[in-house]
């Protein structure tokens, strides 16, 4: 007979444990402790999540450029002078080339989205599935409140 | 907590001030830490730098105003977000005009393997192992990724971590949560089964 893995484990359910795994815990509350060392599914979500954690660590820090604090500068230099260029009398040359490069900036790409939308169709659906993927992906969608308070524990 | 009692925030008024060497040790004292969690998020090293470097212009910019109502860090962190997030952007949009398939640049700058190495097998292990974990880290929703990165790598806490991201701590634990849990399913290949 098949043996199941959340029988006998006291503490919360495995439902509302598993909300409570966190791989950069050190320690687990008594209660959770006491339920993942009697489940053998919620002991392994558990050793998952603390080996994932522990293999982010494969990512080295590195060391920026000895010249970082220099290129700051020189970006704050760089934007001191375009910020008089702009300031000194305006030229109407100068405005009428911003006013076309304004108008360009809107017109092109509203011009390629058209037309590639036009040709394909299946780009338009594409993007929206994108849009609805990465929309749904960052809802912080709750399953269920209770889930939240014992986030709250600590 | 009063923001003043943050020594980043005194030195912060300072370049309000206009002393200079103020900024310097700013810069000094963060520009390791904001590379890397730039890197991390973008993905790119090779922009991670001149992001960082927007990011304290940005700074220095916003100092004539500057009037501490959180750590200095939260503040450097929040405008990093912003910057990676406008980044991430302009380069989803890039592909799309481009309408390549091609995914290569999305990959990181691989890091030179050292031909000295005293086990070339094992660093091609481990570099292959360091590609999918940046691989795995980039590819979590943005507002997953950057919680993760604060937490793991910056071991910031909850409380800066929510403020940076501008949600509750337990929203911010959740985001970490789920990320970790994602990664966790995303890097089981190479998660070793505890005998």
């Amino acid at each position: 007979m098949a043996t199941d893995p959340h029988e006998h484990a006291p503490g919360p359910d495995c439902r509302a444990a598993r909300a409570q795994l966190r791989g950069d815990a050190a320690e687990l509350p008594p209660p959770l402790a006491a339920h993942v060392r009697g489940c053998a599914a919620c002991r392994g979500e558990a050793d998952r999540l603390r080996a994932a954690w522990t293999l982010l660590g494969a990512l080295n820090a590195r060391e920026p450029s000895p010249r970082f604090a220099a290129g700051v500068w020189a970006k704050i230099a760089r934007t001191d002078a375009g910020r008089r260029r702009w300031t000194a009398p305006a030229r109407p040359a100068r405005w009428a080339a911003a006013a076309v490069a304004l108008v360009a900036a809107v017109a092109i790409p509203f011009g390629i989205i058209s037309q590639r939308t036009h040709d394909r169709p299946e780009l338009v659906a594409q993007l929206d599935l994108v849009e609805s993927h990465e929309l749904l992906a960052n809802l912080d969608v709750v399953e269920e409140l209770d889930m939240l308070l014992l986030l709250d524990e600590p | 907590m009063d923001p003043r009692s943050d020594p980043d925030v005194l030195l912060m008024l300072r370049v309000r001030d206009g002393d200079r060497s103020a900024f310097d040790a700013l810069i000094e004292k963060y520009r390791r830490p904001l590379v890397n969690v730039i890197a991390r998020s973008v993905g790119r090293e090779g922009d991670a730098e001149d992001l960082a470097q927007d990011v304290f212009v940005r700074i220095y910019r916003a100092a004539p105003r500057y009037e501490p109502t959180a750590k200095f860090s939260t503040w450097l962190y929040t405008i990093a977000r912003r910057i990676c997030l406008n980044h991430n952007r302009g380069q989803a949009l890039r592909r799309w005009f481009s309408l390549s398939a091609d995914n290569d640049s999305d990959d990181p700058t691989p890091e030179p393997m050292d031909p000295r190495a005293p086990d070339p097998p094992a660093e091609l292990e481990r570099a292959e192992l360091r590609r999918a974990v940046a691989a795995a880290v980039r590819s979590l929703p943005e507002r997953l990724r950057f919680a993760v990165i604060l937490r793991r790598y910056e071991d910031l806490s909850y409380e800066e971590i929510a403020g940076i991201l501008g949600c509750t701590v337990t929203a911010a634990k959740l985001r970490v949560h789920r990320a970790n849990a994602l990664l966790a399913a995303r890097l089981t290949p190479y998660i070793k089964e505890e005998p």
